[in-house]
């Protein structure tokens, strides 16, 4: 399949948190059916998204029985591989 | 050591009840069997379950000795069984592995013959393994056998199967970019993908005719006469539904469920609120979103994905992310997000490129094991950025990366084989009571920018060198490494206004060392922080001196074009 030719928009622009440096990807019709007020709400967007995420980063949330049991559950798989990369670990000492 | 028979009763492995070294109607023994134990299961012996918890072992395993073959059913749970010798299933018996996490691992050299019974996973460490008869692997999407350090295998004429042309089975080497040896032998594979493997075989390898697929996530070579080694020929496979569905879904195809060689393509019209479930562990080379319509939703949600090329997002889509994505192409690719935020992802491109095209925001940890990174200079927005390893990698960083979280939230302590490329920033943002710490390594960095407040330090380990360290917004504590020496370029300012910025030494003393011109700084609290190099260190009248901190003026650093004399404290 031939790769299709995109218009790349690059951006940059000082914020609050920081300077933020992006690029909006679009084909030729996409780009040639845009009016540079909604590139700009498109700029302006992931922008926004980008503070909020960096403002707003994962908070630590305590987690429900069910979610414990779960993570046990993976732990104790995790647990059968970290065994055996133990073995390989001690091969290589050997 | 004597060897222990599976007791009638039967039990969890760990059961030193489960046991007895008279048969399978004698009396306990005093434990489980360890890697010194022959473990038999005979015809009177009843069902066992290797249960979870720390691995068994067993010196050999026979299920066809004592007084005959064993009919019991040998149940065998998430967790490792290592043999140090021959396997033996008995053809009557039941052997299930509920997983692809159910392990059996083979240390020692001997012949592995399962009578026809289904694997979850088979590793082999240190030895050559032989196969007796074929090997199958169940119905799982996450089956493989690990070739581990000094590890190869003998296939002995016989086949080794993944369960069917979707859920095929992984061969490959426990390190990415360390080849191990299959010997081909007459023998020959159905449904089985490869990497780093390198077949002996005196003949030509045409695996594009093994029964069901194969797939090459790259690595593999021939061997020992042979010198083609062929795999199935890749297709471009595009996503022919208007509607959602798993990727495991050989109908969404132009032909199959991609392979690692296939190039996968969404330029179609989704119905609305689609969803594409990425249920497949290797879902294809470069995956490309572009053109696709009726805002799908890519769903990273069932199990972690790893492709061997580019992913092009596009901003007309959602993206739903709880797993890790994995990126292992070998040549130069791409990474085009879209705008998308991405939880954990690992790049471990040996010999390879990812180059992003666009910022990269992710919740999760970005892990680089191999290969090199390229940030493009488009803002790069993580928790917690981690490269701690030997691995040959080069990160080429000039725009600005955000880290987010706690803890440890940058690591390339082990720095071997690293090459670090720095032009751009490295902004630590939180604020919280919790500290943040950066395991630099001792490599070179340009700017590292702290947001101010809050009582968590900004902890620094190694013997790292910074263009400039700034803080902005509050008061901050910094951390600098004891008995080491953190390296200052620019004599700029903290940039910290009257916010006061204590310094300390994570034990005894933590040296900073600037080698020529001023450093000027003000508003801060030195505490067993000595300077060094040919520098003038101006601490600045408003500043604290506690104590240790040998080389330091604590006076504002003359205005620039003046000489200065260094005068120590």
């Amino acid at each position: 399949m031939s790769e299709q030719i995109m218009v790349q928009v690059r951006f940059k622009e000082k914020t609050e948190v920081g300077e933020y440096n992006d690029a909006l990807y679009f084909t030729q019709a996409e780009y040639q059916a845009k009016s540079q007020i909604e590139i700009d709400a498109l700029k302006q967007a992931r922008v926004n998204n980008w503070v909020n995420a960096v403002k707003n980063p994962p908070v630590f949330v305590e987690p429900t029985k069910t979610e414990l049991q779960a993570q046990k559950a993976e732990l104790e798989t995790q647990l059968a591989e970290v065994n055996s990369k133990l073995l390989t670990a001690k091969d290589v000492i050997k | 050591m004597p060897t222990l028979y599976a007791k009638i009763a039967g039990g969890n492995w760990s059961a030193a009840g489960t046991w007895s070294t008279t048969g399978s109607g004698g009396a306990d023994n005093s434990g489980p069997p360890t890697s010194a134990n022959d473990v038999i299961f005979e015809l009177g012996s009843g069902n066992v379950t290797v249960d979870v918890g720390t691995q068994r072992s067993a010196k050999s395993l026979s299920c066809i000795a004592g007084t005959g073959d064993y009919i019991g059913i040998l149940t065998h749970n998430a967790n490792t069984l290592v043999v140090s010798g021959n396997i033996t299933f008995s053809s009557g018996m039941t052997y299930t592995a509920v997983s692809s996490s159910a392990i059996i691992q083979v240390n020692g050299t001997g012949t592995i013959t399962t009578n026809g019974k289904l694997i979850g996973q088979l590793q082999i460490s240190g030895v050559t393994a032989t196969l007796g008869d074929n090997l199958t692997f169940i119905d799982s999407k996450t089956c493989s056998l690990l070739l581990g350090t000094s590890a190869s295998l003998n296939l002995n004429g016989k086949t080794v199967s993944g369960n069917s042309s979707i859920n095929r089975v992984l061969l490959n080497s426990s390190i990415i970019g360390t080849a191990k040896t299959i010997t081909v032998a007459s023998g020959t594979f159905a449904n089985a993908d490869f990497r780093d493997i390198t077949f002996s075989s005196a003949s030509n390898l045409d695996l594009s005719a093994i029964t069901g697929l194969s797939g090459n996530c790259g690595g593999n070579s021939i061997t020992g006469g042979g010198t083609v080694l062929t795999f199935t020929t890749a297709v471009d496979q595009h996503w022919i539904a208007a509607t959602g569905g798993d990727w495991s879904d050989v109908t969404k195809w132009t032909s199959r469920v991609p392979l690692p060689q296939d190039n996968v393509y969404f330029d179609n019209a989704f119905s609305a609120s689609q969803t594409v479930t990425a249920d497949m562990p290797r879902i294809g080379k470069s995956i490309d979103w572009t053109g696709a319509t009726g805002t799908p939703t890519l769903a990273l949600t069932s199990t972690g994905n790893t492709r061997y090329g580019s992913l092009t997002l596009i901003s007309g889509m959602t993206l739903t992310v709880t797993q890790t994505q994995t990126f292992e192409g070998r040549g130069s690719f791409t990474l085009t997000s879209a705008g998308k935020s991405f939880g954990a992802v690992t790049v471990a491109m040996f010999g390879g490129t990812l180059t992003l095209q666009d910022a990269y925001t992710g919740t999760g940890t970005l892990t680089l094991n191999n290969g090199t990174f390229i940030d493009n200079g488009f803002s790069v927005s993580i928790t917690i950025f981690s490269s701690s390893n030997s691995n040959v990698r080069t990160i080429t960083k000039t725009g600005t990366w955000t880290l987010t979280s706690t803890g440890t939230i940058w690591t390339t302590a082990t720095a071997t084989n690293l090459t670090l490329s720095d032009t751009g920033t490295i902004s630590i943002t939180d604020t919280s009571a919790t500290s943040k710490t950066f395991a630099g390594g001792g490599k070179t960095y340009n700017n590292i920018s702290i947001t101010g407040g809050g009582s968590g330090a900004v902890i620094f380990t190694g013997a790292n060198t910074f263009n400039k360290i700034t803080v902005a917004g509050g008061t901050k504590t910094i951390t600098l490494p004891g008995s080491t020496t953190t390296t200052l370029v620019s004599g700029d300012g903290l940039g910290n206004g009257t916010n006061v910025i204590t310094f300390n030494a994570s034990a005894g003393s933590a040296t900073l060392s600037k080698t020529s011109g001023v450093l000027s700084w003000d508003y801060v609290s030195l505490t067993n922080i000595p300077s060094t190099g040919g520098a003038t260190f101006y601490a600045g009248t408003n500043s604290t001196d506690g104590g240790g901190n040998t080389g330091w003026n604590f006076t504002n650093a003359p205005p620039s074009g003046l000489l200065t004399t260094k005068v120590g404290s």
